[in-house]
C-alpha cells in the first residue's frame, strides 16, 4: 500500500502540491486525474523517489521511499516523457533495467516485444511516441515491481494498444497483484480501467473514492410526476445533486443505491419515470459541483 | 533470477553511455604524450644527423631527454589535463542537468553513493586507461630508439603521479561545479571561477596595492595564491622540469603531491555532500540550491566590478572618481547580470534587490580600504621591540647561485642569507619616507625591505629615499657597513666552496681583459673580503670603480666584483699578478678618438621627439638630424679627452647617474701595435664625458652647423 499523507511540495515559491493525502490499496488501479499543472506529475515523481517533499510523507508498505533503495525496488515509474539511452534499442534498455530491478524478467519482455510488434534491435530514437510510451510500459511490467507508476503514459496510444496494455495489466494484476498508478488529465482515459480515483485541482485533493462506491452511490433519474406533491413525497430525504426541468420531465442526480432509487419512485405517482447509467464523467461533474467546482473546464475541456 | 546489480556491472553500463569520452581521452592522451615524443625525438635525431652533439654521451643525454621531456614533466600538458577533466567530470554527471534522465536514474533502485561512486571512479578509470597506455606506448618507442633508462622511468614516474594530482583537482573542481548548478555553461563558469577565484583575487589585491600604496613592494614577499593547485601547476611545472637530479625533483614535488590531495579530497568530500542534498528539481536550472544564489552573487560581483574598475583606473591615468562610478556601475549591472543568470529570465534583474545593495556596499567599502588606505598600509613601520631583524635590497646587481651554480634572485638569496639585527637605522630611513616627497628628492633610490616580526610573520616594503641626503647617507653607512649585508648581499662572502671551483679569472679596467690564475681564486676571495670590511656607502656614492673583476664558476654562472682604488688588497694581488691597470688609458696607446654629440638639448627647437624619462637615467632623445660625430688622432686632443672619461662597461651603481653625460658617446680605438692588453677581441672601446667636463675643442668639433 502507497500511503501519501500531507504532502507538499514547493517550486519556486509556487505551491505544486498542497497537503496531499491519499492511500492507494494494492492490487487496484488508482487513476490520479487533474489538469496541466494540478501536481499529479509532482505527486508521481515524490512517491517514485525522484523529488523530496516539502513536508508531508510517501511510504511503500510503510518504508519511506525518498533516498531508500529498498522502497524504490517496488516501483517502477514512468514518465510522461520516458528516457532511454542515446543511440540504445529496447536489448540495450532491457540489460540496463534487467541489471537494477532483480525480478526483471527478459524472457517475457521479448515475448511482449514480439506480440506489440517492437523490434528489439530497432534504435529507439527511430520510434514513434506511442511505440515510446509501448516500450515503456512494456520495461514496466516486466520489471515485476510490485506498483508502476504511469505519468500520462496512455496519452498517445492508439486504442489496440491500450486495450493490449490494460490486457497486461489485468493479467499482472491477478497474476502477481500489481497496482498501477496512472496519471492522466483525460478523466476518458481513466474510466475503463481505474477502481479509484484522486482528484487534483491546484495542487490539492478534491476528492478521492473508489469508482464503484461512486457509481453506486449517485443515481441519475428522468420521470414525469403526475403532480408536484408527489414529487416532493419521492425527493424526500434525498439528496439530490442537480436538478433538471424541460417541459413536465424532470431529471435528477441523487445520491442513493438503485435499488432505493427504484423504489421510492416506484411509490410514487408517476406517469414515468427511469433510473439511467451514469458515465464516469457524470459522476465527476455532479461530486465536483458539489463542492462548488466546475469539472467540465477543468478535466473535460 | 539472478541478480546482476553488482558494481560492476553498473560500472560497465555506465562506461557504455561514455564510449565517446573514451575515444577523446584515447586521442588526446596519445597526441599529447606519444605525439609530442615523436616530434621531440625526430627533432633529436635531426639535430645529431646535422653533428649537433659532439660526443655518443651527449646525443644519448639528448635522448633520455627528450622521452623525459615528451613524457615525465611536460609544460604544454595543462590544456589537456582541463580539457579531460571538463569532459569526463560534466559527461559523468550530465544527466542531472536533464529532467527526464533525472527522472529515471534517481526513481530506479540504485544507492545514490554508489551512482555517485560508479561515474566518478569511471572518470578516474578513462584517465588512467588512456594515460597509462599512451605511457606505456611511448615508453616502448622511446626504448626503441635507446631514450629510456632506469632514471628517465623514475622521473615518468613522477611526472604521471604530478600530472594525476593536478586532473584529480581539476576534476574534482568540475564535479563540484557540476553538483553546484543545473546547466552546462553555468557549470563551466562555476569550475573556470572555482580554479581561478583565488588566483584572480590576489591579482586583484596586487592591483589595489600597488595602485593605491606606495609602499607596496612584491620583492620579498609576493601575494601568491596559497590553495591554488593550478597556481602550483602553471608556476612549478617548468621549474621542476628543470631540476637535473631525481632527488630535487622529489624533493622539488613532494610538497604538492600531498597539498594537492588534500584539496582534491576536500573537493570531492563536498561535491560528494552536495550531490546527496542536490534537489533533482535543480535539472535545467542555473543554480542547484536557491540558498546560495545571493552569496555567490556578493562574492562574485564585487571583485568583478573592483577589476573592472581598476581596467578603468588603469585606463583612465588614476582617475579614482571614474574609477569609483565604473565598480558602482559594475556593480549594479552585474548583480542584475547574475539574477539574469540565475533565472534565465530579464525581468529577474531587480530581483533580491538587498543581496545586489550587500554587494555595491562591498565594491565601495574595498574602493576606499584601498584609495584612502583606511588599514594604514603606507603608514606601517614595526615597532623595533617587534623586530628579530631585517634584510634589504638597494639594487639588483649583484649575483647568486645555488650548489648546482644555477642563478637565483637577489631577493632570494636576500631573503634567505641577509639577518639584518641593529634595526634601527633602518627603521628611521622608514619614517623618514614617510615625511619626504619623491619630487623633493634630487637622487631618489627605491629600497626594498623585509620586516622579519618575532611572531615569525614576514612584511614586506619599499619607499624610497634620497641619495643625497647626508643624515640618509649617515644610515645607509650604518647599515652597508655591518657584516650582515656583506653576508647577505656578497655571495663571495658565505661561499667558500664555490671558490675552490673557479674554472677561469679576468680582470678590466674597462679596456682590458686580463686572466687571473684559476687557481688563486681563494687568494682573491680573502683580499676582496678584507677590501668589503671598509665598504660603505659613503666610498660607493663618492668613487667610481677602478675596475671589475669576472669569475667564471662551472656551469657557465658568472660573477662580477666590484674594485674600487680603495680596494688595497684586491689591487695588491691583481698587481702581483700583472693584472692591474688604471682606468685612464695612456695616449702613447691610443690609436683615435670618435666622438659622438647627440644634441639631445636641442631636440624640442628641432621637433617633437619621444624623451625617454626614467627615475634612474637621464632623459636622452635621439634624431639622426642632429647627430654629429668627430674623429680625434693628435695626442694633445687624447691627453685632454682620457682624464675626463669614464668606460661604459663599468658600472658605479649607487654613484650620482647625473655625473656622466650621456649626451656624448665616446669610441676608443687602440694602436694595433701596442703592448696595451686591451681585449683584442673588441674594436673599439665606448665611455662617457663626466658631466661638465668635456674638453671645448669637442664640444666646438661636434658642434651642429646651422
Amino acid at each position: 500500500m502507497i500511503e501519501i499523507h500531507s504532502l507538499t511540495k514547493t517550486f519556486d515559491k509556487i505551491k505544486a502540491v498542497d497537503e496531499v493525502s491519499v492511500t492507494i490499496k494494492d492490487n487496484t488501479v488508482f487513476g490520479l486525474i487533474g489538469t496541466n499543472g494540478a501536481g499529479k506529475s509532482t505527486v508521481l515523481r515524490m512517491i517514485s523517489g525522484v523529488l523530496k517533499p516539502d513536508s508531508g510523507t510517501v511510504t511503500v508498505d510503510n518504508i519511506p521511499v525518498y533516498d531508500n533503495v529498498d522502497a524504490k525496488k517496488k516501483l517502477f515509474f514512468i514518465a510522461d516523457d520516458p528516457y532511454f539511452f542515446a543511440n540504445s534499442n529496447a536489448k540495450a534498455m532491457e540489460r540496463y533495467y534487467s541489471g537494477i530491478y532483480e525480478h526483471f524478467d527478459r524472457a517475457e519482455f521479448y515475448k511482449y516485444l514480439e506480440s506489440f510488434n517492437l523490434d528489439k534491435n530497432r534504435k529507439i530514437g527511430s520510434f514513434s511516441k506511442g511505440m515510446k510510451k509501448q516500450l515503456a510500459l512494456l520495461l514496466g511490467i516486466c520489471a515485476h515491481t510490485e506498483y508502476i507508476l504511469c505519468d500520462e503514459t496512455f496519452d498517445g496510444l492508439d486504442p489496440v494498444m491500450r486495450q493490449g496494455i490494460k490486457s497486461l495489466f489485468a493479467k499482472e494484476m491477478e497474476e502477481r497483484g500489481l497496482t498501477p498508478v496512472i496519471a492522466s488529465h483525460n478523466l476518458r482515459e481513466l474510466e475503463d480501467i481505474c477502481d479509484h480515483v484522486g482528484l487534483l485541482h491546484k495542487g490539492g485533493v478534491l476528492l478521492s473514492k473508489d469508482l464503484e462506491d461512486m457509481k453506486c452511490n449517485i443515481q441519475k433519474v428522468q420521470c414525469v410526476f403526475a403532480t408536484v406533491e408527489e414529487e416532493l413525497k419521492a425527493l424526500s430525504g434525498m439528496e439530490v445533486l442537480k436538478k433538471e426541468q424541460r417541459g413536465s420531465l424532470r431529471t435528477f442526480t441523487v445520491r442513493s443505491t438503485r435499488e432505493e432509487v427504484a423504489a421510492r419512485f416506484a411509490a410514487a405517482d408517476t406517469v414515468f419515470y427511469e433510473v439511467l447509467p451514469l458515465s464516469l464523467e457524470e459522476i465527476f461533474i455532479s461530486e465536483t459541483e458539489v463542492v462548488g467546482y466546475d469539472i467540465k473546464k477543468l478535466i473535460l475541456g | 533470477m539472478t541478480s546482476r546489480n553488482s558494481f560492476w556491472v553498473s560500472s560497465v553500463e555506465n562506461h557504455k553511455r561514455r564510449i565517446w569520452v573514451w575515444i577523446v581521452a584515447a586521442l588526446a592522451q596519445i597526441a599529447a604524450y606519444v605525439g609530442v615524443l615523436t616530434v621531440y625525438l625526430s627533432r633529436v635525431r635531426m639535430w645529431n644527423a646535422e653533428g649537433a652533439y659532439r660526443k655518443a654521451e651527449e646525443y644519448q643525454k639528448a635522448l633520455y631527454q627528450a622521452t623525459q621531456d615528451a613524457l615525465g614533466f611536460q609544460d604544454n600538458l595543462l590544456p589537456i589535463l582541463i580539457g579531460l577533466a571538463i569532459i569526463i567530470g560534466m559527461q559523468g554527471y550530465s544527466y542531472l542537468y536533464d529532467r527526464k534522465k533525472v527522472d529515471m536514474y534517481h526513481s530506479v533502485p540504485v544507492d545514490k553513493n554508489r551512482r555517485f561512486l560508479v561515474i566518478y571512479l569511471n572518470g578516474i578509470i578513462i584517465y588512467l586507461a588512456t594515460t597509462l597506455a599512451s605511457l606505456l606506448i611511448g615508453v616502448v618507442l622511446a626504448a626503441v630508439q635507446r631514450g629510456v633508462n632506469g632514471e628517465v622511468m623514475a622521473v615518468i614516474g613522477m611526472g604521471f603521479l604530478w600530472n594525476l594530482l593536478m586532473f584529480l583537482v581539476l576534476y574534482h573542481t568540475v564535479i563540484l561545479a557540476v553538483m553546484l548548478t543545473g546547466n552546462r555553461f553555468i557549470t563551466l563558469f562555476a569550475a573556470g571561477t572555482f580554479a581561478l577565484y583565488e588566483m584572480m583575487l590576489y591579482m586583484l589585491v596586487n592591483t589595489l596595492q600597488y595602485a593605491f600604496f606606495e609602499t607596496k613592494d612584491g620583492f620579498y614577499i609576493s601575494n601568491e595564491p596559497k590553495l591554488s593547485a593550478l597556481t602550483d601547476y602553471i608556476g612549478k611545472t617548468w621549474e621542476i622540469k628543470q631540476l637535473t637530479s631525481i632527488q630535487e625533483m622529489a624533493r622539488g614535488t613532494l610538497p604538492f603531491y600531498g597539498k594537492w590531495a588534500l584539496i582534491a579530497a576536500l573537493l570531492l568530500t563536498v561535491a560528494w555532500l552536495c550531490y546527496r542534498r542536490r534537489p533533482s528539481e535543480a535539472a535545467g536550472k542555473s543554480m542547484a540550491f536557491p540558498s546560495i544564489e545571493s552569496s555567490v552573487k556578493v562574492i562574485i560581483v564585487i571583485p568583478a566590478a573592483v577589476g573592472l574598475g581598476m581596467w578603468v583606473y588603469s585606463a583612465g591615468h588614476g582617475n579614482t572618481t571614474l574609477t569609483l562610478a565604473t565598480m558602482i556601475a559594475g556593480g549594479v549591472i552585474g548583480s542584475a547580470a547574475m539574477e539574469v543568470i540565475y533565472d534565465f529570465d530579464l525581468r529577474s534583474m531587480f530581483k533580491h534587490l538587498v543581496s545586489s545593495g550587500v554587494a555595491v556596499a562591498g565594491i565601495a567599502i574595498v574602493f576606499f580600504i584601498f584609495q584612502a588606505d583606511l588599514l594604514g598600509y603606507d603608514k606601517y613601520v614595526p615597532l623595533q621591540s617587534k623586530l628579530e631583524s631585517v634584510a634589504l635590497t638597494l639594487d639588483t646587481y649583484h649575483e647568486f647561485w645555488n650548489a648546482d651554480f644555477q642563478y637565483i634572485s637577489t631577493a632570494e638569496a636576500t631573503k634567505e642569507r641577509m639577518k639584518i639585527v641593529d634595526v634601527e637605522p633602518l627603521l628611521i630611513l622608514a619614517e623618514k619616507a614617510q615625511q619626504e616627497k619623491v619630487e623633493d628628492m634630487t637622487d631618489p633610490r627605491e629600497i626594498h625591505v623585509l620586516y622579519r616580526l618575532n611572531s615569525g610573520r614576514e612584511v614586506g616594503r619599499s619607499f624610497y629615499m634620497d641619495f643625497d641626503n647626508p643624515v640618509n647617507e649617515e644610515l645607509l653607512n650604518k647599515i652597508i657597513g655591518t657584516e650582515e649585508y656583506r653576508a647577505g648581499t656578497y655571495q663571495i662572502v658565505t661561499d667558500e666552496d664555490s671558490f675552490e671551483m673557479v674554472q677561469s679569472m679576468t680582470y678590466s679596467n674597462g679596456a682590458t681583459e686580463v686572466a687571473l690564475p684559476a687557481e688563486d681564486g681563494a687568494a682573491l676571495r680573502e683580499a676582496y673580503m678584507k677590501d668589503l670590511e671598509q665598504f660603505d656607502f659613503t666610498l660607493a656614492r663618492n668613487m667610481r670603480p677602478c675596475g671589475v673583476l669576472r669569475v667564471q664558476f662551472p656551469n657557465w654562472m658568472n660573477y662580477s666584483l666590484d674594485v674600487y682604488e680603495s680596494f688595497e688588497n684586491t689591487i695588491a694581488y691583481l698587481q702581483s699578478a700583472e693584472a692591474y691597470y688604471p682606468v685612464m688609458l695612456d695616449p702613447e696607446d691610443i690609436d683615435s678618438i670618435t666622438v659622438t654629440n647627440y644634441h639631445s638639448d636641442l631636440g624640442e627647437e628641432y621637433e617633437d621627439m619621444p624623451v625617454y624619462d626614467t627615475r634612474n637615467a637621464a632623459s636622452f632623445a635621439y634624431n639622426e638630424s642632429r647627430v654629429v660625430s668627430e674623429t680625434f688622432y693628435e695626442q694633445e686632443e687624447f691627453e685632454m679627452i682620457l682624464p675626463v672619461i669614464y668606460p661604459n662597461s663599468l658600472s658605479a651603481h649607487w654613484h650620482n647617474y647625473k655625473e656622466v653625460d650621456d649626451d656624448y658617446d665616446i669610441y676608443i680605438t687602440f694602436k694595433k701595435d701596442t703592448a696595451y692588453p686591451y681585449n683584442r677581441s673588441n674594436y673599439g672601446f665606448n665611455y662617457k664625458f663626466y658631466t661638465d667636463q668635456v674638453p671645448g675643442f669637442v664640444t666646438e668639433a661636434t658642434a651642429l652647423d646651422d
